[in-house]
């Protein structure tokens, strides 16, 4: 892991905090939680503020070279993004970015803003503040420019029901201009084993068929953002493993893919960083080891489920003794 | 437009077709694709033998004057509850999860929303004109005056929504409930103004009369004008002459919809999932009732009641049944305050002095009302579709669980008609005590019989009781073969009691008594039989064949 610069681990030593009249250490502005973690000064303090999130930009904080959304080959780059529905705060000054290449697990408890953050990236949500863009796009100013790079499939996928797999194919690559898109086409349902459900209409599909077939249809303009929401729920274990080689697949070929998920033992070996969320606030962001040593509480071995309650909750729960 | 948005509209043409035909591969879809078809025959085949007849031309023309004088009128009114309705800028989940991040344009969008839903115009317009035709002098006249009719309901709808979507976007909540009490309050308050200002001892029809003859409504209704004058038209070139303003009216409708630039997909996207979660409610909780919840869902409402005796396990099922009932007790109010007046409105308003009138038609009225509604009341096995491994898995016997579940709908409906017919009584004061006390009595069986047939016909043809969307032409058909094999039980097992009642009146001297026993007695029968009958239809229901996607 890289080492932390020394004005950050020099922040935590009984003063106040300037952001929020917290005492006991020095939180400087918008570092304190990277800080205090890197200070080993216990965990239970700083996170108790960073899931308050009254001070967590600093985790994402574009300004930080050591940042993910301070990579200039982002593909898909969230700016202080925010989003309000009338008072209640959805998603509040998240930053992250992801470069071609990577899987980002977007984690969280439910209505931490998973869903809302996907959304907004798909350009479907206005953001009420901040900015994203999909390939150096902005969603909500170049929408159609972003859109025609990103393929976003949902968590329950909706398909037209009297359609059939391969019209659904059909259909999209219309939508998308996918020139000569037949032998692309027949390639997905062969990598996705859905070739022998061709002309099998929407409505007597399985329900992991429906979520293959809609991922089949997003990945026929070859996107360079994949955005998937839940996308192992109602999977067979067999439709698990076809999606991780379909998605390490993609990725390798260049798109960033961007998945949430509360199904962390399964994400764990797929996503190479991490995205924790709470309460519409980024709590960690990076690759596993690094979020880890963030959290000085737990082991170097501690799994993703380990860190995800250990940043949510404050400590990891025992499980009951068998 | 996307070449993709018009494959899709060809699509969902063929798509649709392509579902009756898998339909009819089986063959319970068979007969019901055949007997929606032989309904629909039955319906039409009196219209064409009136307009052959020779009496059409003057009925027509006798009715030109009341549509001209109604029409503008009723399409205001029901252009003005659509734009409330908030349904404007639907799209169904599919549209939502492939049309929402694909590269198309707002405008794109907005007109594959207008285009989708024409196919829903053009099938209620030829529903409706199949009742509506005998009153135009030309069937062609009323097929498009009734289509365009739609259309620009539709679309006022479509343009308030975005325009409530722009308001949205830059108003907070209760700035948004103010504006829209502005909005509803003139329309209410001027609706008031005009009922109080009715003179004493004048008929409410001719005062109406009057109000709508006026220049002011004249100018009011203006734009709705062409629509009704297509639908008069006596000849081709005024049916041309009229079609074109209305034409440009809809235009016109298009256009302001294109230039309003609104982001309107996340208003959308809110209004569709509020729209579906609704629908999911009905189709899994069933009828009007569900659908009233879905404005506090936070809420969680309380109220229980105490469990009756066990009965071979009839009391814990209608239990059940009956606490979901006193759970959605404020929606059937509502519905019950919305019956009850149009029920008495026409003995109001047929009344004009102080004589009373025979209560007969209002009283058949509350029965047959009520009898129509079961399917927003299915507090029985069509509520439980998707719970139907459960009571299947329960230890008791078949007909025990279809004995509880027609319970509480047999209560509801009685105490409902029991209502109705008691302010009836009140409003006429011409039932007399013997004749409500004979209703009464009888009404019980009649419910039981109603939801029994209702449930029997589920069971053996299970369908769900409201549809995915608004254009789905199977539904309607199953709905009226429905609708047509419950009457025509009820009608059997009405005339069979109706005989014996008689009989026993001849046989014991003119004694209504009698009478009232031998129609009692074959109802009790009927409503035993059809209790075993939902039994056999429940155990032989299969859980995994049978419930519908």
């Amino acid at each position: 892991m890289k080492p932390r610069p020394p004005d950050r681990l020099a922040a935590s030593s009984g003063f106040i905090c300037g952001e929020c009249d917290a005492t006991g250490m020095v939180l400087r502005s918008t570092r304190c939680v990277r800080a205090v973690a890197a200070a080993t000064t216990g965990p239970s303090f700083s996170l108790a503020h960073a899931a308050e999130g009254r001070h967590n930009r600093a985790v994402m904080d574009p300004a930080n070279p050591d940042l993910p959304s301070s990579a200039p080959d982002a593909v898909v780059r969230v700016e202080h993004f925010g989003k309000a529905y009338d008072k209640r705060l959805a998603v509040d000054d998240l930053s992250f970015s992801v470069k071609g290449g990577e899987i980002l697990g977007l984690v969280g408890p439910n209505g931490a803003g998973k869903t809302t953050t996907l959304r907004a990236l798909a350009g479907i949500l206005q953001p009420s503040s901040g900015s994203l863009s999909i390939d150096g796009f902005d969603v909500a100013k170049q929408p159609l420019e972003a859109k025609r790079r990103l393929a976003m499939v949902p968590d329950e996928p909706h398909l037209f029901a009297s359609l059939t797999v391969w019209e659904h194919l059909e259909f999209t690559a219309q939508v998308y201009q996918v020139a000569g898109f037949e032998s692309r086409g027949t390639r997905l349902l062969e990598e996705l084993e859905l070739l022998d459900r061709r002309d099998t209409v929407a409505d007597e599909l399985s329900r992991g068929m429906r979520q293959k077939t809609a991922l089949a249809c997003a990945l026929l303009h070859e996107p360079k953002a994949l955005l998937m929401d839940e996308p192992l729920t109602g999977l067979d274990p067999r439709g698990i493993r076809t999606l991780y080689t379909t998605l390490r697949r993609r990725a390798e070929s260049g798109a960033a893919v961007v998945l949430s998920t509360h199904l962390l033992g399964q994400i764990e070996g797929l996503c190479t960083t991490f995205l924790i969320l709470r309460a519409g606030r980024g709590l960690f962001c990076g690759t596993m080891a690094q979020i880890r040593a963030q959290l000085p509480a737990l082991s170097e071995t501690a799994s993703l489920e380990d860190v995800f309650f250990q940043a949510t909750e404050g400590s990891v729960p025992h499980e009951p003794a068998r | 437009m996307n070449s993709g948005l018009a494959y899709l509209l060809r699509m969902g043409i063929v798509g649709k077709y392509r579902y009756v035909r898998r339909r009819m591969r089986g063959a319970k879809g068979a007969l019901f694709t055949i007997g929606a078809v032989a309904i629909l025959l039955l319906l039409i085949a009196p219209q064409v033998a009136i307009r052959y007849s020779g009496r059409s031309m003057e009925h027509a023309a006798h009715s030109a004057e009341s549509i001209r004088l109604w029409g503008p009128a009723v399409l205001l009114a029901v252009s003005f509850l659509g734009a409330l309705s908030a349904r404007g800028v639907y799209f169904k989940p599919a549209e939502v999860d492939f049309l929402f991040p694909a590269p198309v344009s707002r405008r794109e969008l907005l007109l594959y929303n207008v285009l989708s839903k024409l196919g829903t115009v053009a099938l209620s317009a030829l529903w409706i004109s199949i009742f509506m035709s005998q009153h135009a002098t030309h069937w062609y006249a009323a097929v498009t005056a009734l289509f365009l009719g739609f259309a620009f309901v539709q679309l006022v709808g479509q343009t308030a929504g975005l325009l409530l979507a722009n308001v949205s976007e830059r108003l907070t909540k209760p700035v948004r409930r103010v504006a829209g009490f502005l909005v509803v309050a003139p329309v209410i308050g001027l609706f008031v103004a005009a009922v109080g200002f009715v003179p004493r001892g004048m008929d409410v029809v001719a005062t109406a009369r009057t109000a709508l003859d006026s220049p002011l409504f004249h100018a009011i209704s203006l734009i709705t004008r062409p629509f009704v004058e297509v639908f008069v038209a006596s000849d081709v070139p005024t049916y041309l002459a009229w079609m074109a303003p209305a034409l440009v009216v809809l235009v016109a409708l298009v256009g302001a919809m294109m230039a309003l630039d609104v982001a309107f997909l996340e208003a959308s996207l809110v209004a569709s999932e509020r729209i579906q979660a609704r629908l999911r409610r009905l189709r899994t909780g069933g009828g009007l009732g569900s659908a009233q919840s879905s404005a506090a869902p936070a809420v969680v409402r309380r109220g229980t009641l105490p469990i009756p005796p066990r009965f071979a396990g009839v009391g814990p099922i209608a239990w059940r049944q009956a606490v979901a009932m006193r759970r959605d007790l404020r929606s059937i109010l509502v519905i019950l305050v919305i019956a009850i007046p149009v029920t008495l409105v026409p003995i109001l308003v047929s009344r004009g002095g102080d004589e009373p009138k025979g209560a007969q038609p209002a009283v058949i009225g509350c029965v047959v009302l009520t009898l129509m509604m079961t399917q927003n009341f299915a507090f029985d096995f069509r509520r439980d579709l998707d719970r139907m491994a459960f009571l299947k898995s329960l230890p008791l016997r078949p007909v025990a669980v279809a004995a509880g579940q027609l319970v509480p709908a047999t209560v509801l409906f009685t105490v409902m008609q029991l209502a109705m017919l008691t302010t009836v009584a009140v409003a006429t004061r011409s039932v007399s005590a013997s004749l409500f006390a004979g209703i009464s009595a009888l009404l019980p069986f009649v419910n039981w019989i109603v939801a029994g047939v209702d449930n029997t016909i589920f069971l053996v043809m299970p369908h769900r009781i409201v549809p995915e969307d608004g254009s789905n032409m199977p539904f309607m058909g199953r709905t009226m073969v429905v609708m047509f094999l419950k009457m025509l039980a009820i009608f059997v097992i009405g005339g069979v009691s109706a005989l014996a009642g008689l009989g026993m009146w001849a046989l014991c001297g003119h004694s209504l008594l009698a009478g009232a026993i031998g129609i009692g007695v074959v109802l009790a029968a009927a409503a035993i039989a059809v209790t075993e009958l939902a039994g056999r239809a429940f155990a032989a229901f299969d859980v995994t064949r049978d419930t519908p996607a």
